[in-house]
């Protein structure tokens, strides 16, 4: 897909969205107790 | 090359970026309103402001010549760095700026000074290096300045260096931070807005996304993957040191940190970590993209980089001159290459002029100066920092790429550790402070010139300098008396980030 092998596609999607997730988790965390 | 519209395009940004500072200039009535803009730093020009400091120009032109030069191997840097925006908001911006709010602390070597019991020793070698670091950074921002104006305008080094130096030296002088955070908010949109439409441009052109990445992989299978498994670059172990230095170095480096101080309500750290990460992240994946179609477009003959060392910075603004055939269009992008290099150039010499006048004249050499005495002083630092390092850009060193990571490495290797146990180790003292600095900065010198001319390193060099001031830090401190409790408890010191 893309012209990219699915190693590449998964590991840098799933880098951003873990990432992403993360501080999303970090955004509600906070908001809370802020 | 350039024609009137490019002229008056060019024209009116650097006129925009003056009237800001002349705007800014009347909100200025203390020291307080110049380096922290009175603490009054709202969510977006936050966020864009730490964008901006952290996007250099180098950094613009580096990402798509690195992409050029490895391919996907280096997509990390794309996650590291914005991930650097999230680290500092998080590990050092939450807790600094709960503690300014009681301390009213302008730089951050007002709270190295604090929590080490250290007024003179430690607040002087976190602002010496400080200032020697932005000074090298700086060198290289304006060489980025100098590249755009002089392929733009094909004018002489040193008038594309006069110019650039002119304009941020003007607004950055008159209207201080002020002008730096709303500079950098017009800045930050132009960058992201530029880049959104210029680098899918220039992926098309080159065939679009998915030939150029099956054209990519036909060259060199390694060019797709997404490490490399043999040489010394790019192989997971030197991932993670890579990672170490851009997300922990660039969160600590003084002018990137002092951000923290000017923000007017700490509930904006809830979401700046996120939106900064995602913004700066699609940002940075086009402009890495530009460099892969960079790739197809030399291959096939449609431009020639120049013979330069480090020709493969130049692939953008080929790619573009080719993408977009008029003149017109081209001032646009020169226009966002000088946002980037602006927004970063003149934080970094607010953050000069902090230090200097802050904590050296202010703290050190004189310490009953009147505001306004030190306000002028400020003043007159961001000047000369700025002659100082147009006049090294002039003959930019041979080495400047090597000099720029030896800067991020030493930005890492001295702040990071002292930074991190004061905030959150109680038993960390005064001498361990001190001791783990210095070492930190010998060893990044070490290191780096070991790394640079004697032999390649599994590990980035920064990586060994933190593992040396991390253990300095942690020897030094048992061995030596605690800190005052007192103390301990004014600064916040403790195993949490949220302060009780």
């Amino acid at each position: 897909m893309l012209g990219l092998p699915a190693e590449t596609i998964l590991t840098v999607l799933g880098a951003v969205i873990f990432f992403a997730i993360i501080l999303f988790l970090w955004g509600l965390y906070f908001r809370g107790v802020a | 090359m350039a024609d009137l519209a490019t002229i008056a395009i060019i024209s009116f940004y650097c006129l925009a970026m003056i009237g800001i500072g002349g705007w800014a200039s009347r909100k200025i009535k203390n020291t307080e309103d110049y380096l922290v803009a009175g603490r009054s730093l709202g969510f977006w020009v936050f966020v864009l402001l730490m964008i901006g400091t952290v996007c250099s120009g180098m950094s613009l032109l580096g990402v798509s010549g690195l992409g050029y030069k490895f391919g996907w191997p280096t997509f990390w840097e794309q996650i590291f760095v914005p991930l650097s925006i999230a680290f500092c908001v998080i590990f050092f911006g939450v807790k600094l700026h709960s503690i300014t709010r009681t301390t009213g602390y302008i730089t951050v070597q007002d709270y190295l000074a604090h929590r080490y019991e250290s007024p003179t020793a430690l607040r002087t070698l976190s602002a010496l290096s400080g200032i020697i670091v932005s000074l090298i950074y700086l060198v290289g921002q304006y060489t980025a300045i100098a590249i755009v104006l002089m392929w733009l305008f094909e004018i002489p080094l040193w008038l594309a260096l006069i110019i650039a130096t002119l304009v941020v030296t003007i607004y950055t002088t008159i209207g201080g931070l002020y002008a730096v955070a709303w500079a950098a908010l017009i800045q930050s949109l132009i960058l992201i807005g530029g880049v959104v439409i210029m680098a899918p441009l220039i992926i098309f052109y080159a065939g679009g996304f998915t030939h150029v990445n099956e054209y990519m992989a036909s060259v060199n299978p390694d060019l797709v993957r997404p490490w490399l498994t043999e040489g010394m670059l790019f192989t997971p172990s030197y991932l993670v040191s890579f990672g170490v230095l851009l997300i922990a170095g660039l969160a600590c480096a003084p002018h990137v940190i002092n951000n923290i101080l000017a923000v007017k309500d700490a509930k904006l750290f809830a979401w700046a970590p996120l939106l900064g990460f995602l913004i700066y992240c699609a940002v940075m994946f086009l402009l890495k993209f530009a460099g892969f179609a960079g790739i197809v477009l030399v291959h096939e003959g449609a431009f020639t980089l120049p013979d330069v060392p480090n020709a493969q910075d130049f692939v953008i603004l080929y790619g573009i001159q080719n993408a977009i055939p008029h003149v017109a269009l081209w001032s646009i992008f020169a226009v966002i290459v000088l946002a980037a290099v602006m927004s970063t150039t003149d934080r970094l010499m607010l953050t000069i002029g902090a230090m200097f006048s802050w904590d050296i004249y202010k703290k050190l050499i004189i310490p009953d100066a009147p505001d306004r005495q030190i306000l002028f002083v400020s003043k007159i630092v961001v000047v000369l920092s700025a002659l100082v390092t147009m006049i090294i850009a002039l003959n930019p060193p041979e080495m400047l790429a090597f000099l720029i990571w030896m800067g991020i490495g030493i930005m890492l290797s001295t702040f990071a550790i002292p930074l991190l146990a004061g905030l959150y180790w109680r038993r960390a003292t005064r001498m361990g402070a001190i001791v783990s600095m210095a070492s930190g900065l010998i060893a990044a010198g070490v290191f780096g010139v070991y790394y640079q001319y004697i032999a390649m390193l599994p590990l980035h060099f920064s990586f060994y300098a933190v593992v040396v001031s991390f253990i300095a830090m942690v020897v030094v401190s048992l061995l030596t008396e605690k800190t005052d409790e007192k103390i301990l408890d004014e600064t916040k010191t403790g195993w949490f980030i949220r302060c009780p």
